[in-house]
């Protein structure tokens, strides 16, 4: 390069327009000014309106509703009528105090992960619904028990075998018990190599939690199960458990008397604890569940007996224990139930029954069949705390929060923002095109 | 004096300049009206709190100019628009390879050849006008001169001095 370069600009500039064609300049950059502060106005007006939105949305969504009244830890429950299916955004815990309530439900979680068999507590007296963050839950039985009292809740756990190799898939360990009080978890593991086939969870009493399952003798190809068997867990008793039943059929029915089970089709087991001696009820007809009230001797149950289709009557039955045998007989009046819950008072048993809609509870007359709804809620599968159920009471349901689903959210301010910034750049675009 | 009216004044007096600056700058007439047009616009909003004008016009016009081309909104023009008649000595010619040779040049480095050599600023300037350290100038100038070198053959000669000797 030479020092001809400056000259040869030079020369190059010389065909440049003379003078500027455009007029106004002076007016078209005020209003393009004008316009760009209102744009970053509005823009700004924009993101505070969605900030506000939102920041509203989550506060609001994470609020006790002002009507809701204190939890409790004690006393009487009230069942709240109805109960609601939650929202998948709701937050989660391990203490979310004495529950009225455990319903199924799906939990989503960010990005994209979900757990189709979530559990949700909603705790009595407030009436708030928590997701329950259950550590070591297995992840193929996914059933729980809540104790009758509230305060507890039992589900599977699963973890290594005896010679600490993995146990096979749908396989369980054990039950944890956790306290929804304090977030305690006591874990109660039955030594196996290959694990347990869960069977069923249900509570003896405040501090004793029963179970059914069967050991797995062998995995693979030729996998071998041994026979159902019944277990009794006590609370404060790390790692104890003590098999009370023999060979058991997965029906659930409850005593006072302890922990019960069917052994065949007509036989009513219930074991004592305290020496593993047991009372064997024989059945006029086989049932799909029941509950059995030791001071009374009597028996309230769903007939399990098939019409000649091959389909089950569900009709509630009644019977007194005499001399070993129960002869039951249908309750006048009553229609089809899924099962019978426990005794309310002499002439009453709680009820469950599936509906085109949902699960209901009821509180029916064993004398005259006449029933009187306790609660109901759409769509998952839910159960009451038992005390809650004796005490037969409700109180207005409560609807939780529905907090928005973030991914809406996430997406829903995007698309706002770009669309507020497309706005912005037209606006300005628009406006520099001077005098063309 | 009213900002309208000192605006307008400027305009006058210096839009010529700013134009020939736009010119080599673009390549073609009408990009250039649009370069100082937009330029002129831009700085409205600020004109009344300026102490000196032009060097703040022609920041805006370079970095206008550089970011226009990134976007691609101006591209060269295949057909030579010269106007005037030629200089004695100057041969038509010339410039066409001279405009097309700026026009293959990087928008930056082009920006760079114009501010140095065509309006005579100091590096410091150029690097201030670009918003770019003072190496970057020297860098930029240093390619853009050897590409320079190469597509405009005729000039090559004794070593290019400064402008303003530095």
């Amino acid at each position: 390069v030479t020092t001809q370069l400056p000259e040869r600009l030079r020369e190059l500039a010389g065909d440049a327009p003379p003078a500027l064609s455009a007029r106004d300049l002076w007016q078209t950059g005020r209003r393009r000014h004008r316009l760009r502060v209102a744009a970053a106005l509005g823009t700004a007006a924009c993101l505070v309106m969605v900030t506000a939105l939102l920041g509203n949305g989550a506060w609001r969504s994470h609020q006790p509703s002002p009507a809701a009244p204190p939890a409790t830890t004690s006393g009487p429950m009230a069942i709240p009528q109805p109960l609601f299916n939650p929202s998948p955004w709701l937050s989660g815990t391990s203490s979310p105090g004495r529950l009225v309530a455990l319903l199924g439900s799906t939990r989503d979680h960010l990005p994209v992960d979900s757990e189709k068999n979530a559990l949700v507590g909603v705790t009595a007296g407030s009436q708030a619904y928590h997701f329950l963050d259950l550590p070591g839950r297995a992840r193929d039985a996914t059933d729980a028990a809540l104790s009758p009292d509230g305060l507890h809740l039992a589900y599977w756990v699963d973890g290594p075998g005896t010679d600490g190799t993995s146990i096979g898939q749908g396989a369980v360990t054990g039950v944890a018990v956790l306290d929804l009080v304090s977030g305690a978890v006591e874990r109660h593991v039955v030594l196996t190599q290959h694990g347990l086939a869960a069977g069923t969870l249900s509570w003896v009493d405040p501090s004793t939690v029963a179970m059914t399952a069967a050991p797995i003798i062998s995995r693979g190809a030729g996998a071998e199960m041994g026979p159902l068997r019944g277990y009794e867990l006590n609370l404060g008793v790390t790692n104890a458990y003590s098999r009370v039943g023999g060979q058991v059929r997965e029906v659930p029915v409850t005593s006072t008397l302890g922990f019960a089970a069917m052994v065949g089709a007509h036989r009513l087991r219930m074991w004592n604890r305290l020496d593993a001696s047991y009372l064997d009820l024989r059945l006029s007809e086989p049932i799909r569940g029941g509950a059995y009230d030791g001071r009374r001797h009597l028996l309230a149950a769903v007939a399990g007996n098939p019409d000649h289709s091959g389909r089950t009557s569900q009709a509630l039955v009644v019977g007194r224990a005499v001399h070993g045998r129960v002869h039951l007989t249908s309750i006048p009046g009553a229609r089809t139930y899924a099962n019978v819950l426990t005794w309310v008072d002499r002439d009453h048993v709680a009820t469950v029954r599936q509906t085109r809609n949902g699960l209901v509870y009821d509180v029916v007359d064993v004398r005259t069949g006449a029933r009187r709804e306790l609660t109901h809620k759409p769509w998952y599968a839910f159960t009451v705390a038992r005390d809650a159920l004796r005490q037969a009471t409700t109180v207005p349901g409560i609807e939780p929060p529905h907090p928005w689903n973030p991914r809406w959210v996430v997406g829903g301010t995007l698309v706002v923002l770009i669309l507020v910034g497309g706005a912005v750049l037209l606006l300005v675009r628009r406006s520099s095109r001077v005098g063309r | 004096v009213s900002d309208a009216d000192d605006f307008a004044e400027f305009v006058a007096a210096r839009s010529g300049a700013l134009l020939r600056t736009a010119y080599l700058l673009t390549g073609n007439h009408q990009d250039a009206e649009d370069l100082v047009q937009t330029a002129l616009v831009k700085a409205v909003p600020k004109w009344g709190r300026l102490r000196e004008h032009e060097p703040y016009v022609r920041r805006i016009l370079v970095n206008e100019s550089v970011s226009s081309w990134r976007r691609g909104r101006w591209r060269e023009t295949p057909v030579p628009e010269v106007r005037d008649e030629p200089t004695p000595g100057y041969d038509v010619e010339q410039k066409v390879v001279l405009r097309r040779a700026l026009a293959q040049l990087a928008p930056r480095q082009r920006a760079v050849i114009v501010l140095r050599y065509f309006d005579d600023l100091t590096e410091a300037q150029t690097a201030d006008a670009l918003g770019v350290a003072v190496g970057t100038v020297k860098s930029q100038a240093r390619d853009a001169l050897t590409r320079l070198r190469t597509l405009v053959p005729d000039l090559d000669g004794e070593p290019m001095v400064s402008p303003t000797g530095e």
